[in-house]
């Protein structure tokens, strides 16, 4: 075999299509890293904002997420957070930042649902005023195996490194 | 109106825009992503792994590129670059079969052929035959003289045929 020949070979057979999901990924990664100006393509499931509200102090921590439509996987685990008065003691743009970086490796790795905030209840019936005391201010739906990897992602989750609380409770489906 | 990487990357370069980006990942991806499955021996997710890390520090080292080799070659040094380290970090632990999938049965055989070169031989053949890099190239990415790079690629080459004919007279 010639030298050429080896060369026209290999030369003929470099490129391969990368899978579909590789370029949300890696522009994910840019915009997380601020090196894209804004990523905005549409459509898209918007992973809002996760609010915080106490008292007359109010933070706010919003991130965008950027999964296409229809990616979101079936969740399996709803992680739900309650706030402390470590959390509002945060700056905001410090939460905005770390929610941003872990909900995007999530995203990345097809283990995010969904994330949304969740404004101030209203209730029926006659709660009483210890459950009334309890209420999500954030919630994430996600994909994990067992519960065991549910509680580990809500250990790994910056509301809880930051004193915040976060009940793990499975999705049943009938 | 045809797309070319010059031009999508000098619009990238000024306006960091996503659609930008998009347009220049289109056109280079499919080549590095080639190379990553044969630089990582055929494994799926090491290569993209790799693809990705290589974006992410093109995209943040953008302005250290003077345009004096083309893009692609660029992109594929850092690549190279990014495989290196990577080999370091995990210190070749025992490694996973290739799980490479392909339409083509040749095509198989020759991701096995170079995932079983050495290093240093599988590198120089991918960059010389496959990216195009000439020998000048090397010998600077490496800091090798060019005269050693052309005896590297012989000897890559020879060792191609090597495993080949034992693949050959082992079927």
């Amino acid at each position: 075999m010639s030298e050429d020949n080896t060369k026209t070979s290999l030369g003929d057979r470099i490129e391969r299509t990368p899978p579909p999901d590789l370029k949300r990924r890696v522009m994910t990664e840019l915009a997380a890293r601020g090196e894209l100006a804004q990523y905005d393509r549409r459509p898209r499931a918007v992973i809002g904002a996760l609010g915080f509200a106490a008292g007359v102090v109010v933070t706010l921590v919003a991130w965008a997420i950027l999964m296409e439509a229809g990616e979101a996987p079936a969740a399996s685990h709803a992680l739900l957070l309650y706030d402390t008065e470590t959390v509002r003691e945060q700056p905001s743009h410090r939460l905005v930042a770390e929610y941003s970086r872990w909900a995007n490796s999530l995203a990345e790795r097809g283990m995010l649902a969904a994330a949304e905030e969740l404004g101030p209840g209203s209730w029926v019936g006659n709660p009483t005023p210890a459950a009334m005391q309890k209420t999500p201010s954030g919630l994430f739906l996600v994909l994990v195996r067992s519960d065991a990897e549910a509680l580990a992602l809500a250990e790994a989750s910056p509301h809880h490194q930051y004193g915040g609380l976060v009940e793990v409770r499975p999705i049943i489906r009938h | 109106m045809k797309r070319s990487i010059p031009k999508l990357l000098r619009k990238f370069r000024k306006t960091r825009s996503p659609r930008h980006f998009a347009g220049l990942y289109d056109l280079c991806t499919p080549r590095l992503y080639g190379m990553a499955l044969r630089l990582a021996g055929g494994r799926r997710s090491e290569a993209e792994d790799l693809v990705q890390e290589t974006w992410v520090r093109a995209v943040s080292a953008l302005e250290t590129f003077r345009g004096d080799s083309r893009f692609l070659t660029w992109l594929i040094g850092i690549m190279i670059n990014c495989n290196r380290e990577r080999d370091r970090r995990s210190a070749r632990r025992a490694r996973p079969e290739p799980e490479i999938a392909s339409d083509r049965d040749d095509a198989l055989d020759l991701d096995r052929l170079l995932g079983e070169l050495p290093r240093g031989y599988r590198e120089i053949l991918l960059l010389h035959d496959l990216a195009g890099y000439t020998h000048a190239e090397i010998g600077e990415h490496f800091g090798i003289a060019e005269g050693t790079s052309k005896s590297q690629l012989s000897r890559a080459r020879a060792a191609v045929r090597a495993l080949a004919a034992r693949q050959e007279s082992s079927t």
